[in-house]
């Protein structure tokens, strides 16, 4: 090999591993919101496509082959955890026949798992109790004060498979906490008179989803529509705990997108309690685009039903 | 006796299992154990049905599965059913080793398995949307699924698309539901697939599938089928709005020295979600031999179709109730006949449940 052909193949070796050196880390993440922690925390250095598009429920989706197409370019997979996919990501984790992001891999991350869950049952769990998940209640995402304890995970992640860029990681994680902080802040204090005049419950769930998001804001729940997790109820158990619910001076019911929309017709009607429903998740194509709006417009929903009535 | 034998070892397989899964779910094995219940009975209204007239436990399925190590995973599922014997038959469905970390975007198996083709040969019975299999199926592969001991190999293409290609050698000593141990083939049993998915409006999608099997046995038949496989979903949070799911087939068949027979099959399921978790299906099935003949040699007509709608209440994805009604009109030469009889099925899951494909 001459020296000028030497030359060239050094220029395009350096060239080459420069350029990949240079691209953003691929992150695929179940959720809209993790998506959008994961952008916040990896800045420039990550590119970010989220499987789900906010407006599904993400217990009951199904191991779409787009899912693993796109998990099989990925160098790094975010999911929930504690058990909120569990129906479909093992699957799309396996078909992808990407070691890196399956379990055990550098590129797994289980946000869930830093998280001081909530709701997490003591004694023995079976599926006679209706939908009960094991390792405790997932929907974390719903309080900004929890979600930011998945920042910790992300980084840690973020960071095994893009060690170069360690310190702007950890100061994305700092900051996303910081942020969170700072949302929380900003609509408590939106909250904070119109729940202080109240010393009974506030509201009632239709499904016990938003326990992060109650504890958060310090909302008192009367507890849920359904009697089981996951259970439809029975027209007896809607008329019992519509009387029950207006006698305890519940002020609306909180549910969200994907709950049944007969059933909640039906409890208005027999308890003249208005429903308000709202987004589960950040939804990028519509009002909810980004997670401080997606917040904001949760903390909204709750003071307009609570402001609207007399207290 | 024998049967009776294998029932008790099959009893104490399973018991051990479930008990030796039980503490090793939380010791950090991953050790999982999931139990399928299938009871189906039928009842003839016509004395041309068919049907067996008789309720039967027809699967009581152990199915244990976990990660061997940071690379392989390992499963395994013994069944017990009913063949019309009265005795309830013991049989290992599956035993194999895999992985989906040695190769990039590969994935392999290893050992006994329900073949990677089609859409019902790789869903356990008690997962399908309706009660029996469609003519086709049992005509081609078998009343539940084609089982056989080989190797599998499943590649996704590097493209912008999601396209899977698996192809697959099994021993095919034997071929179907048999319980000898068959002979040599002259060629094993092998096939290929080829897998595709779109997306379809209103948030549905559609996976499709082309498959190609083909044997030689030992007595010299050669087997070769070629086929279609549609699946397409509209869901809406939890609920399955509209499924629609089908599978055409086409089987050429030529014994050693012998004339070839062509047939040709497919069925059609629409189901549809009634609310309160009830879905309402409707399948049709046809199948036909394209060339049989009479001793003359003169092209005889044979086509057989059964229309079967299919009540399913499903209050959670452990469990169902099916009722069916089949209409099943045959055509053979100038003579025909039509079936009728009623099919009702009770399903459990219970223990893990493994994440389901598409």
């Amino acid at each position: 090999m001459t020296f000028s052909k030497r030359l060239w193949f050094l220029a395009l070796s350096v060239f080459t591993i420069q350029a990949y050196a240079s691209s953003p880390v691929k992150v695929v993440t179940s959720t809209t919101d993790l998506a959008w922690a994961v952008k916040e925390i990896g800045g420039a250095h990550v590119e970010v496509q989220s499987l789900l598009k906010g407006t599904e429920n993400p217990h009951f989706v199904d191991a779409i082959p787009e899912f693993i197409r796109l998990v099989s370019e990925a160098q790094a997979v975010v999911i929930v955890g504690l058990d909120l996919e569990i129906g479909w990501m093992p699957k799309v984790l396996t078909r992808s026949g990407n070691a890196q992001v399956q379990p055990g891999g550098k590129g797994y991350c289980e946000a869930g798992r830093a998280v001081h869950v909530l709701e997490k049952p003591t004694g023995d769990v079976d599926r006679s109790m209706g939908d009960v998940h094991p390792s405790g209640n997932p929907h974390f995402w719903l309080s900004p004060k929890a979600f930011a304890q998945a920042a910790g995970p992300i980084a840690q992640t973020l960071i095994a498979v893009d060690p170069a860029h360690t310190a702007d990681y950890q100061v994305g994680a700092r900051r996303f906490t910081e942020l969170m902080e700072e949302i929380r802040k900003k609509n408590a204090a939106k909250l904070h008179s119109l729940i202080a005049s109240i010393s009974g419950p506030v509201l009632m769930e239709y499904h016990k989803e938003f326990a992060y998001f109650l504890e958060t804001y310090g909302l008192r729940s009367f507890g849920s529509v359904e009697e089981k997790p996951g259970v439809a109820p029975s027209a007896g158990r809607l008329a019992e705990v519509a009387l029950a619910a207006k006698g305890a001076g519940v002020r609306f019911v909180l549910a969200g997108e994907t709950a049944p929309k007969k059933t909640l017709e039906k409890f208005t009607e027999l308890s003249a309690m208005p429903v308000a429903v709202v987004p589960m998740s950040v939804q990028p194509h519509a009002k909810v685009k980004d997670y401080p709006a997606f917040q904001e417009y949760l903390v909204d929903t709750v003071a307009k039903q609570l402001g609207s009535r007399t207290l | 006796m024998e049967n009776t034998r294998s029932l008790y070892f099959f009893l104490f397989i399973a018991l051990a299992l479930a008990y030796v899964s039980a503490p090793a779910a939380s010791d950090g094995s991953g050790l999982k154990t999931s139990v399928g219940l299938d009871v189906v009975g039928q009842a003839g209204l016509n004395s041309t049905s068919g049907a067996s007239d008789r309720l039967d436990v027809r699967e009581f399925e152990v199915m244990l599965y976990a990660p061997a190590d940071h690379l392989f995973d390992g499963m395994g599922s013994i069944a017990a059913h009913y063949e019309g014997t009265g005795i309830p038959q013991v049989e290992l469905h599956e035993a194999y080793l895999g992985s989906s970390k040695l190769i990039p975007r590969s994935r392999f198996r290893a050992g006994q398995y329900f073949l990677g083709i089609g859409r019902l040969n790789q869903v356990h019975r008690h997962d399908w949307p309706f009660i029996s299999a469609p003519k086709v199926h049992k005509e081609f592969f078998d009343a539940e699924a084609l089982l056989d001991t080989g190797i599998e190999y499943s590649y996704l293409l590097p493209i912008p698309h999601f396209l899977e290609v698996t192809a697959g050698v099994t021993n095919g000593f034997v071929y179907g539901h048999d319980h000898s141990a068959g002979s040599r083939p002259l060629v094993p049993t092998n096939y290929l697939r080829t897998v595709t998915y779109f997306s379809l409006p209103w948030d549905g999608g559609t996976q499709i599938g082309l498959n190609y099997l083909g044997r030689r046995g030992g007595e010299g038949t050669q087997r070769t089928i070629l086929g279609v496989d549609l699946t397409a979903k509209w869901k809406e949070g939890a609920l399955l709005n509209f499924l629609l799911q089908s599978e055409i087939w086409y089987r050429v068949l030529t014994p050693k020295g012998g004339t070839t027979q062509k047939a040709f099959g497919l069925y059609l399921y629409p189901q549809y979600y009634l609310g309160e978790n009830l879905f309402l299906g409707l399948r049709v099935d046809y199948y036909s031999v394209l060339n049989l003949t009479d001793a003359f040699g003169s092209p005889v007509k044979s086509v057989e179709l059964n229309f079967v709608p299919t009540v399913t209440y499903r209050p959670s994805e452990f469990s169902s109730i099916r009722l069916a009604y089949n209409l099943k009109p045959e055509f053979q030469g100038g003579a025909s006949t039509t079936g009728h009889h009623l099919e009702l099925q009770g399903v459990i899951v219970l223990g893990a449940h493994p994440a389901h494909d598409f």
